[in-house]
């Protein structure tokens, strides 16, 4: 008999410690914050258009020289061009963790609509 | 005897628990919890917002080069709404692009991408045009009779909208009201050019 009410107290501190670490573990683990990456990448396609080098490489769906003007030296990165009929050139990387920066033309000298897309990785 | 004796050590495993939970939620309430952190994934929100402030007047001044203003921001609309689309983002928006004619009138060509039809408001310079039900994706044109100003104010108003703008009576205006969507994130941003 003594040795079931101290398997039952046994059980119950069981409970409430495994209780304990479960409502602790939710609150304190925060899934780590990866550096937003999209914004670097924004921030550089809007550069490369206050410089006047954005437009006439997207035009001219010139992804490669548009990707040799990318400063973002760090990291990985490749640019994607697709124009209004959603025909693209360009490299997509393969890789998990790719950020990715949107930049949308209306044209330069006359109405000629693009996406330009800088993954960064 | 015996009994007793089993109770009071039953008592004294229960006060082990007790105190334990006791410590526990001491423990608990002593700690500095951070909140967790939520992030709306808003920021591309921010970009394309910043992104249509600069290319939508810049579609209607391409437009306009050769005389297809109001169809060229048209088509760019639909554009972008796609491209937006492609990002899960809701992209509507209002615009207005306000002209004098030759003969001094004011025309006012409204375009409805708001995602519904709209009742809107125009006035010119006191001058006052309800429009009903603009159907979305569609356009609206009237005129006004000449303001004899280089300058006029232009108010456009809808649903619980009510915005006026200073416009030169020389050039070509745009006012526009973007929005942009995705979740319970949301940006709205006007554009007067």
């Amino acid at each position: 008999m003594r040795g079931f009410w101290h398997l039952v107290d046994a059980v119950l501190a069981s409970i409430i410690l495994l209780g304990f670490v479960v409502v602790m573990g939710q609150n304190i683990a925060v899934m780590p914050q990866e550096e937003p990456l999209n914004y670097l990448a924004f921030e550089e396609l809007m550069e490369l258009d206050e410089q006047g080098i954005l437009r006439d490489h997207a035009i001219a769906m010139d992804y490669a020289g548009l990707n040799s003007h990318v400063t973002l030296y760090v990291y990985n990165h490749s640019i994607e061009i697709c124009d209004s009929s959603d025909n693209c050139v360009g490299e997509r990387p393969e890789d998990k963790n790719v950020w990715v920066g949107t930049y949308v033309i209306s044209g330069k000298d006359a109405y000629d609509p693009h996406t330009v897309k800088l993954y960064v990785w | 005897m015996f009994g007793e004796s089993m109770e009071r050590k039953r008592l004294k495993g229960q006060f082990f628990i007790l105190g334990a939970l006791a410590l526990a939620i001491a423990f608990y309430i002593g700690l500095n919890i951070p909140e967790k952190i939520h992030t709306p994934h808003a920021d591309d929100l921010v970009f394309m917002s910043r992104n249509m402030k600069k290319d939508l007047p810049l579609a209607l001044n391409l437009g306009l080069m050769d005389d297809t203003g109001v169809q060229t921001l048209n088509n760019f609309t639909l554009f972008s709404k796609s491209v937006m689309r492609g990002h899960y983002i809701n992209y509507s928006l209002v615009w207005a692009v306000v002209e004098t004619l030759p003969g001094g009138q004011i025309n006012v060509t409204v375009g409805n991408y708001w995602g519904e039809d709209l009742d809107i408001n125009m006035n010119v310079n006191d001058v006052n045009q309800p429009v009903s039900g603009i159907l979305d994706s569609s356009t609206f044109t009237t005129q006004f009779p000449p303001v004899g100003a280089p300058f006029y104010n232009f108010t456009l108003e809808f649903g619980e909208e009510n915005r006026t703008v200073e416009f030169a009576n020389e050039k070509v205006n745009l006012y526009s009201l973007i929005e942009l969507k995705r979740g319970e994130a949301l940006i709205r941003e006007e554009i007067a050019a």
